[in-house]
């Protein structure tokens, strides 16, 4: 898709939030450290079995080549993450290949879960997410601020309780 | 725990005091030993040997059963309060389970063949959202049935819902007769007949193709001398046969009635299921035609309905069934009735030329329509799809939970997307696949402000 090109799933009058760059930092860091990881696990085997060093070698370029196209796959991935806050529902966006939409009216909210584990923590990204009566239902939005994680929680639990439509 | 002695004081007003099951439960929960036994020794004769189990175990284990039995019946008590139904049960670890009357969603009495006898039956409870069941097994049918409008007419008191069916149970009378004074009848809207029943399980997709299969299998392998092929049919007769035998039995004499709350089904050759459909808990419609039945102008109709059938299995699908077979039109009307929505005037539009690369079977399958709330309805949106077995949902608009819109690399180089609408779970799944995108995400966006505007109905 071409920068120039009008999005055709923009939302009238709004324009997407986007979630925090920091999101792609903490997913990049956990890549690496598996292919650190793999490539240590790797160097052991050339050491102990010198026969198997010419398939290291190509196995430690690869994952290279791999974590290469992961670090450039990450950021793009991050970036197609957004949402808006329309006047009685939440739209989520996600996914640029294979891009998915979700709308989900405040009034079918069941709750609210804020999660954030050891290491989002440290890179102060939060996630979002909303159920509702249906288990298809699949609105997340992850790498928010923790402060913000709870501000649009706040938001989104008010608007839910307004408008509760239930069943 | 004051499980052997019921309150001495005046129960709060509205609680009846605490209740055994029938005496006859641990006669009936014993039964299927009983017959377990029988049918272990009766294989034994037939493979040629004499019983030769020691007596003296077999009446062990008998008696162990029974006392098991008994006691099992002894220390299982209920309470319908004001607000809760109590269930104490358990013999060394006692459990206490309240229900909240205002999270029932459905009460189901079952008869299973052995209960029938005695005319006993069993009460299954479902709840909302996590799905929680409680079983109440066995009490009288007359008992069953007067606890079932007893706890929905509580549930629907303390939910708000207005509409209640009239508590007015017959003493006397039949067995149907009773169910009708419990329900509150208006009508009776479908009856299937057997002959239909049968010919149309025989004739659905599934197991015409493992029928032909087996045809063909066992053509080719006379034809060709082989007698290897020959083996394959058995086992597919067998297949076909248990797949059609327990459509049959699971729907033989299925009755649809229209009721004060909602509609109602009553269904089983051996094991008797009735079950409310409440209008308002209605999520959705969908009617399916397989093959040779679309030939033949038959469907059947399935209802999501919150809270039940939401399992994937046998039972879930059972109690989804709205209609096992019916002529399209009548199917149509019917369904339009249990959503009270109307179905009819909702004009269709077909995928885009452009999406014909896509969906080549079902391109003139494929289709959407979504009908403006009209004053005093509450709108529609329907979809078609499928090749062989061809599907129509119908979810009214204000049920939907959430829309999502999906767009695949191919279906972004012809500028098409698909359409999802969330539901509780159930059969209904509306699906409008291959819309143009602008078009899908416009009605995403529309459906989701109908849905969040409606108030609770």
């Amino acid at each position: 898709m071409t920068a120039n090109a009008p999005d055709p799933f923009a939302v009238p009058g709004s324009v997407w939030s986007r979630v925090s760059p920091r999101l792609a930092t903490l997913r990049r860091v956990e890549m690496l450290c598996a292919a650190m990881l793999l490539v240590v696990l790797l160097v052991v085997l050339a050491v102990m079995a010198p026969s198997t060093r010419p398939v290291v070698a190509v196995a430690v370029g690869a994952l290279l080549v791999v974590s290469a196209y992961g670090w450039w796959l990450t950021g793009r991935q991050v970036a197609a993450w957004g949402w808006v806050e329309r006047d009685s529902d939440l739209v989520v966006t996600r996914g640029r290949v294979w891009r998915r939409l979700d709308v989900v009216p405040y009034g079918r909210m069941q709750l609210v879960d804020v999660t954030a584990g050891p290491l989002q923590r440290a890179f102060g990204v939060t996630t979002v997410m909303l159920h509702t009566a249906s288990p298809s239902t699949r609105a997340r939005v992850p790498g928010l601020p923790p402060e913000d994680a709870r501000r649009l929680r706040d938001r989104l639990a008010e608007r839910g309780e307004a408008q509760a439509a239930g069943l | 725990m004051t499980a052997d002695h019921p309150a001495p004081a005046a129960p709060p007003s509205g609680d009846t005091p605490m209740r055994r099951l029938h005496p006859l439960t641990p006669l009936l929960r014993g039964g299927i030993i009983a017959v377990a036994i029988t049918v272990a020794a009766g294989r034994q004769l037939l493979e040629g040997g004499p019983v030769d189990w020691p007596l003296p175990i077999v009446v062990a284990v008998v008696a162990a059963a029974a006392a098991w039995a008994a006691l099992t019946w002894w220390t299982t008590r209920y309470q319908v309060g004001s607000d809760t139904l109590r269930i104490e049960s358990g013999i060394v670890v006692r459990r206490s389970r309240r229900i909240r009357l205002d999270r029932v969603q459905a009460v189901e009495v079952q008869q299973p063949l052995l209960a029938r006898v005695f005319r006993m039956a069993e009460l299954q409870i479902e709840t909302a959202g996590d799905g929680t069941e409680a079983t109440l097994a066995y009490v009288t049918l007359a008992q069953a049935q007067q606890l079932r409008v007893e706890l929905l007419a509580r549930a629907g008191q303390l939910s708000g819902r207005a509409g209640q069916g009239r508590a007015a149970p017959a003493r006397e009378g039949t067995e149907s007769q009773h169910q009708e004074a419990a329900e509150g009848v208006h009508e009776v809207l479908h009856r299937a007949t057997p002959g239909l029943l049968l010919v149309s399980q025989l004739v659905r997709t599934g197991p015409l193709v493992a029928l032909l299969g087996a045809v063909a299998a066992a053509t080719i392998s006379v034809v060709v001398g082989e007698p290897l092929g020959l083996a394959l049919v058995l086992p597919a007769a067998l297949a076909v046969g248990n797949a059609v035998w327990s459509g049959f039995v699971s729907h033989y004499g299925f009755t649809l009635t229209r009721t004060a709350r909602g509609l109602a089904v009553r269904a089983g050759l051996l094991d008797v299921r009735t079950q409310s459909i409440p209008t308002d808990r209605v999520q959705g419609v969908v009617v399916v035609e397989p093959m040779v039945w679309r030939r033949l102008g038959w469907c059947e109709g399935l209802v999501t309905v919150a809270g039940v059938g939401s399992r994937s299995d046998d039972t879930g699908r059972l109690s989804a069934t709205l209609l096992p077979v019916v002529e399209r039109d009548r199917g149509a009307r019917i369904a339009i009735d249990a959503l009270a929505g109307d179905i009819a005037s909702v004009p269709l539009t077909g995928i885009p030329h452009r999406a014909m690369v896509l969906a080549p079977l079902t391109r003139r399958v494929l289709a959407l329509g979504m009908s403006a709330g009209a004053p005093g309805g509450p709108g529609v949106v329907v979809t078609r799809r499928g090749w062989l077995t061809r599907r129509t949902d119908v979810v009214p608009r204000h049920k939907v939970q959430s829309c999502a819109v999906r767009q695949g690399p191919l279906q972004r180089r012809l500028g098409l997307a698909t359409l999802r609408l969330h539901l509780p779970p159930g059969p209904v799944q509306a699906v409008g696949l291959h819309r143009d995108q602008s078009e899908a995400w416009r009605t995403a966006l529309t459906v989701a402000t109908t849905a969040g505007a409606s108030v609770r109905v």
